[in-house]
């Protein structure tokens, strides 16, 4: 293998768990959807591999391709896809807490899929534990505006966890 | 918000999913297989063009003006048709994924509201002209063909015809929600 496609191996296997994350909070919890985002957020990185210049942290840039590319190519679920993956959801797991630790994922994926586009991003980012300094960057609004965001959405989706 | 630090608990420690080396395989193979079909796509629309511009060469010593008129238009339309949709990929692919998402999300939605434009004008133009082209050569075809040979090429013109209509349809359709969910406002 090249020295690009090494490269490109360890990014992936470095940063494929919270990339798929971030994918799945952007369809709403949809394996399938998410795999195919998560597959065109890694043929960006290697399409855009040499204009990495060290000028943002890799994870930052990876996290930019990423909910760029989850904004492009974002389709509408179909309703019949959404029941499906409530159902084998419910399916796969016997014990108690897993099914409620599922059913919480169920609801937070919901409740996120019920926001727009940009504030999704933000509350994704925020979910993965990311400084709002590097959001703000990521997704181009200021860092006290960020902040104020952030505030509201949490609280916004909290309540719509709690209340689901 | 004690609350919202369960729940970022709960999302970091929801099933692991991990890389695998077969998933890493496959992903490279994809990436290698975009690579050599965009390179074969530009080869199959530079020949398109050439064969057709070549054939329009090839009739002009052709000394119906009601023949050249007519596959004039026809040819004229799809070589515009083919440029227009080749300026627009290079403008999609011109989008930069680096930039942050509020300059690629109004990036993005400048493309789609230019391929609006393409599809409600210069789509229907191109289509119209092509369908005139073909309208005027009807007759020319009806006397020197079979009726038979003169009856499949208009039937299956026909066909052709809905067959892209309904690709187009479903292609607009898609690029307009897209423009759509890209200006609901934040």
């Amino acid at each position: 293998m090249g020295n690009k496609e090494n490269t490109y191996q360890k990014i992936y296997d470095e940063n494929y768990p919270k990339v798929m994350r971030l994918c799945m909070g952007y369809t709403g919890g949809n394996e399938s959807l998410a795999k195919d985002l998560v597959q065109e957020t890694f043929i960006k990185i290697w399409q855009n591999l040499d204009q990495f210049r060290n000028e943002s942290a890799i994870g930052t840039w990876i996290y930019r391709i990423c909910v760029n590319t989850c904004l492009a190519e974002i389709k509408r679920e179909r309703k019949k896809d959404r029941e499906l993956q409530i159902e084998s959801l419910q399916v796969s797991n016997s014990d108690d807490i897993s099914v409620e630790k599922e059913e919480m994922l169920i609801q937070l994926y919901s409740c996120i899929n019920s926001l727009n586009s940009t504030n999704k991003a933000i509350i994704l980012l925020e979910l993965e534990g990311l400084p709002q300094l590097e959001i703000s960057e990521i997704i181009g609004i200021k860092h006290e505006a960020i902040r104020t965001r952030v505030h509201r959405i949490k609280q916004q989706l909290t309540k719509c966890v709690n209340n689901g | 918000m004690d609350n919202f630090k369960e729940l970022q608990n709960k999302w970091q420690n929801q099933t692991k999913v991990s890389a695998t080396e077969d998933g890493f395989q496959t992903l490279l193979k994809n990436v290698k297989s975009i690579e050599n079909k965009q390179k074969t796509g530009n080869i199959v629309l530079t020949l398109t063009i050439i064969i057709l511009v070549s054939f329009l060469i090839y009739v002009s010593g052709y000394k119906s003006a009601t023949f050249m008129l007519g596959i004039g238009l026809m040819i004229g339309s799809l070589v515009i048709r083919i440029a227009v949709e080749l300026f627009s990929l290079k403008k999609l692919r011109r989008i930069n994924f680096n930039k942050d998402s509020s300059t690629f999300k109004s990036d993005l939605t400048n493309y789609y509201s230019f391929r609006k434009y393409t599809h409600y004008l210069i789509t229907p133009i191109a289509l119209v002209t092509y369908v005139i082209g073909f309208v005027i050569l009807l007759p020319q075809f009806k006397a020197t063909l079979s009726h038979g040979f003169y009856l499949y090429i208009l039937f299956s013109a026909i066909v052709l015809l809905i067959i892209f209509c309904f690709f187009m349809y479903k292609q607009v359709k898609n690029e307009l929600g897209k423009l759509k969910q890209l200006q609901i406002q934040d």
